[in-house]
């Protein structure tokens, strides 16, 4: 019998029935006990359990942060060497340029902990809680603009359409909280900057219930959760089952996959209804925590807000987290606009590390910053003495990671004198996912799903596990 | 004359596992008809049996002869042969017998059922203890569900991850914890003392020193001339390449192996007392998980597989429980979201699986002191989680004997400077999470120093307070 291409087994015959109830009684009884919805099969021990993605979109300078190039100031002003520029691609935007005059960081950077771990004076709090972070300086994509860069970051492909490593996750784990969904993003509120849509935490063709959940600013962080005037939550279970019946019965007639799906997402929805208020509700922290994310985290739909709770979604058992902020892409005015995005960012994502830490969660809660590439080390348009501005580059970026099962206190990968080019270790994007899989106990290589005659990966046929930041 | 230098024994000998599927199911065959031509129906079946008998007595015979031809060049050692032997011997002639009192009789004869059963129930011997001796003893119940096993009483050897018994390169020897896994996996099936193949056992050091029948296997310093490496090495082509069935030995595997012959092949080579090169470093860290750090509790220890009942009822009263791994029977247990309070009745529902118990949050549930009683007698425990619950010293001290404890997170509980003591005995600690409790700088200060490779955390706070 040959499926359709929707998955969908329709069971028409006797003998069908009598060959899938044979296979399949056995199967589900012993993995009723034993192994609960898992789709990845965990080969090494786990370390991380759950993840706080911190995106930080739009691309951050990586010399004006955490990869820093005294090269680039004492040659400020004169050309970019062609045999450091090579022949690479560059974005229409500066590709027409009569001259790529390096642009040297206005920032200071110092050395900070036992680590020593180079980092700008941008960064003051992220500064004094260097010897909790792994710095990833030799990261690459092969996107080159906004779109499909932050669409390879967090599918494994370029085009529009693969599941979000969040959905990948949650079909390979399943959930650790029912009451929650196991994906959940949280968008900065009123930021400007290169859109985000929701295919970028999109299922993709994995089942609908894998795909992340957007929770809002402010008294609503769910739209259309509470119920309306006048029914309460017994009328709208009864409503829910009623519902429930009529799905059931429609699915055994065309047995679509994706009918059981809406039905888990109706009951997960009655379950948020009284999940989410309680989770979101941060009136319960005392005020040493809005202090340590700093007093924007008091104000619903800023990052330092998303941050706390983001950390209060782990304690609950989410398994990805999503953050995104945007506002980093710094074409122009770069020195003027970066010190705000930092004040930003800053302050809540070191204060989430050691909140963390001192609830002994980030051991086994995994924590990202990043952006989906680097910048120029040449300025895009006019460099003066006052400012400049830096244009997509793909071919290295810094990001940081800490916490679950991520060695602490070091920095990996190297790139050139320029930040232009990579020295030594490079890191691809699907290499890094194949990093992420690997911490979760899942070879990146076995998690799968067969659509369309195809079985896909996060990674695509690529990816190399990178060892040496694994502790 | 060329047909007369051959070895006619083993020629004919190594056909007996071919030939031996044919009575097994010929005798099927001719037990099904025997008893099918009982109904009416089916009673036009008499008529065969007696050809189907003849059919299986003859193949039997031949089957026995064969496997005669095939044990005679000894490379299978008499103490595992025996019960195949005779079982295969008693079949055949179990099986004339019926054949001759079936056509001897017009109807079933007591002669012919005692033959007929004596025939089945040796054919299923022979064919169990045939298939161990070709497949191994753990073969047939490898991937049996606990119950069976227990059922059988037949404690299973996993041979088929490296799981190193050792925590770190330290106490780790080259033969125990590196060859002798990767000889298990790959070699033992045919060079054990039941079936030495070659004369070549690989079970133990000494027989590996000992050497085939061509000789001795390891030549300290020389790989090339040591059989035990160059024969795994050959083109996979070769009819000399090792081991002849099975996945090959790896080139990371290769490697290992090559290092440990050119340094001496040393049985109680300790890693940690020799250099190792740079590139066998990383494929022992690859392949065995070896780094330079200890391994953690679950990493290095084993434990028998849980009992699914206890499990689906601990799952059922309220916790989430699963295999930490696939590799390991360790559970990682996490109480459900959907409880607000613990009660005494699930701790001791799960101190039903509590050897297997490893990994056990806890947190904001509740958790009283009496409860920890129980909680202590869980000595596999290696993660404790229990913070924000009202546990005082009175219930610390009920956990301070765990004695495989690697991680114990109270923070946000009423333990005080009291506890201190108690902590300190908790000498497997490597983080412990104390945050929000009563314990003084001074307390903390002392249980540092008794505790010097913990990693203590009591809370944070930025240095300079740059905020607005």
């Amino acid at each position: 019998m040959n499926s359709s291409c929707n998955h969908i087994e329709p069971i028409n015959s006797r003998r069908d029935f009598l060959r899938k109830s044979a296979m399949g009684l056995g199967a589900i009884a012993l993995n009723g006990l034993i192994t609960p919805n898992l789709n990845a099969q965990i080969d090494r021990i786990a370390t991380a359990k759950r993840i706080i993605y911190l995106f930080q979109s739009g691309a951050p300078s990586q010399m004006d942060l955490f990869d820093y190039k005294p090269t680039l100031q004492k040659m400020n002003g004169s050309d970019l060497p062609s045999s450091v520029l090579g022949d690479q691609r560059l974005t229409g935007m500066s590709a027409g340029q009569s001259s790529f005059p390096i642009a040297g960081s206005h920032f200071k950077f110092k050395q900070h902990g036992e680590s020593g771990a180079w980092i700008s004076d941008l960064m003051p709090y992220t500064a004094q809680i260097a010897d909790e972070l792994c710095f990833i300086k030799s990261m690459y994509t092969e996107a080159i603009n906004h779109d499909p860069a932050v669409t390879f970051v967090q599918t494994g492909s370029q085009f529009p359409g693969r599941p979000s490593m969040g959905s990948w996750l949650s079909y390979g784990l399943g959930n650790d909280n029912e009451n929650l969904p196991s994906f959940v993003v949280l968008v900065t509120k009123g930021k400007m900057g290169q859109p985000l849509y929701a295919r970028l935490w999109g299922n993709g063709f994995l089942s609908s219930n894998h795909q992340g959940v957007q929770f809002r600013a402010g008294k609503d962080p769910v739209l259309y959760l509470s119920n309306p005037p006048g029914i309460d939550d017994a009328d709208r279970k009864n409503q829910l089952d009623h519902l429930h019946k009529l799905r059931k019965h429609q699915f055994d007639q065309n047995q679509d996959p994706e009918i059981e799906a809406r039905i888990a997402q109706y009951e997960m929805a009655f379950k948020m209804q009284t999940s989410v208020p309680d989770v979101v509700d941060v009136t319960t922290e005392p005020d040493y925590i809005f202090n340590l994310y700093g007093q924007d985290s008091r104000i619903p739909g800023t990052f330092a807000a998303n941050c706390l709770l983001a950390r209060r979604l782990a304690e609950k058992g989410v398994k990805f987290i999503q953050l995104y902020h945007q506002g980093w892409d710094h074409h122009g005015g770069l020195p003027q606009n970066i010190p705000n995005q930092c004040k930003e960012t800053d302050q809540a994502s070191a204060a989430l590390i050691m909140d963390l830490k001192q609830r002994g969660m980030l051991d086994d809660t995994l924590v990202i910053w990043g952006g989906e590439f680097g910048r120029t080390a040449y300025s895009q348009g006019k460099l003066t003495a006052t400012t400049y501005g830096r244009d997509h580059h793909p071919r290295c970026f810094t990001l940081w990671m800490a916490g679950g099962g991520i060695k602490k206190g070091i920095s990996f990968g190297q790139t050139d004198d320029f930040s232009y080019n990579i020295a030594s270790h490079g890191v691809h994007v699907h290499d890094f996912q194949a990093t992420i899989l690997k911490l979760f106990g899942i070879d990146h290589e076995q998690l799968t799903f067969k659509f369309q005659g195809r079985r896909f990966r996060l990674t695509d046929v690529h990816g190399k596990v990178v060892r040496e930041i694994i502790s | 004359m060329i047909l007369l230098a051959l070895d006619w024994t083993q020629f004919f000998g190594r056909f007996h596992p071919l030939i031996i599927h044919l009575p097994i199911g010929i005798i099927v065959l001719g037990a099904l008809f025997y008893w099918m031509s009982f109904r009416e129906k089916w009673s036009r079946l008499k008529s065969v049996i007696a050809p189907i008998l003849l059919g299986a007595a003859i193949t039997s015979t031949f089957s026995v002869v064969f496997g005669l031809m095939l044990a005679s060049d000894g490379s299978y050692a008499a103490s595992s042969l025996t019960w195949h032997k005779w079982s295969g011997i008693i079949t055949a002639i179990a099986t004339w017998g019926s054949y001759i009192f079936y056509t001897a009789e017009s109807k079933p004869s007591i002669p012919f059922k005692a033959s007929f059963y004596i025939m089945l129930v040796s054919l299923i011997l022979a064919g169990h203890k045939g298939g161990q001796i070709t497949h191994g003893k753990n073969y047939l119940l490898q991937y049996a569900p606990g119950f069976l096993v227990t059922l059988f009483n037949g404690s299973i050897e996993d041979n088929s991850s490296y799981f190193i018994a050792e925590s770190n390169m330290d106490s780790t020897e080259a033969f125990r914890d590196i060859i002798k896994p990767m000889l298990d996996a790959k070699c033992i099936q045919c060079h054990n003392p039941d079936k030495s193949n070659g004369g070549l056992v690989l079970t133990s050091f000494e027989a590996i020193l000992d050497g085939g029948n061509s000789g001795e296997v390891l030549q300290a310093g020389d790989v090339f001339e040591s059989k035990l490496f160059a024969r795994t090495t050959l083109p996979q082509s070769s009819s000399k390449f090792m081991p002849l069935e099975g996945i090959p030995f790896t080139y990371k595997e290769q490697e290992i192996m090559a290092w440990w012959i050119e340094t001496g092949h040393e049985e109680f080579l300790k890693l940690r007392s020799v250099e190792i090169p740079k590139n066998i470093l990383v494929l022992l860290e690859e392949l065995y998980g070896y780094s330079h750090k200890p391994k953690s509790f679950v990493e290095k220890n084993k434990v028998s597989p849980v009992d699914s009942i206890a499990l689906a009822a601990v799952n059922k009263i309220g916790f989430h429980a699963k295999p930490i791994a696939n590799n390991t029977n360790f559970l990682d247990v996490v109480v459900s979201p959907d409880i607000s309070d613990i009660t005494a009745e699930m701790v001791s529902s799960l101190a039903q699986i509590k050897e297997q118990v490893a990994w056990l949050a806890i947190p904001k549930r509740n958790l009283q002191d009496a409860m920890l009683q129980e909680i202590g007698t869980f000595t596999n425990l290696a993660k404790l989680k229990i913070p924000n619950n009202p546990i005082s010293d009175q219930g610390l001290a009920k956990i301070k004997n765990l004695p495989n404890l690697e991680v114990l997170n109270v923070y946000d509980t009423k333990i005080t400077d009291q506890s201190i003591a108690n902590l300190e005995s908790l000498k497997t600690l490597k983080n412990l999470y104390i945050w929000q409790t009563a314990i003084t700088k001074e307390g903390l200060e002392r249980l540092q120093a008794a505790l010097p490779s913990t990693e203590i955390v009591s809370g944070f706070e930025f240095a300079s307070n740059q905020s607005e």
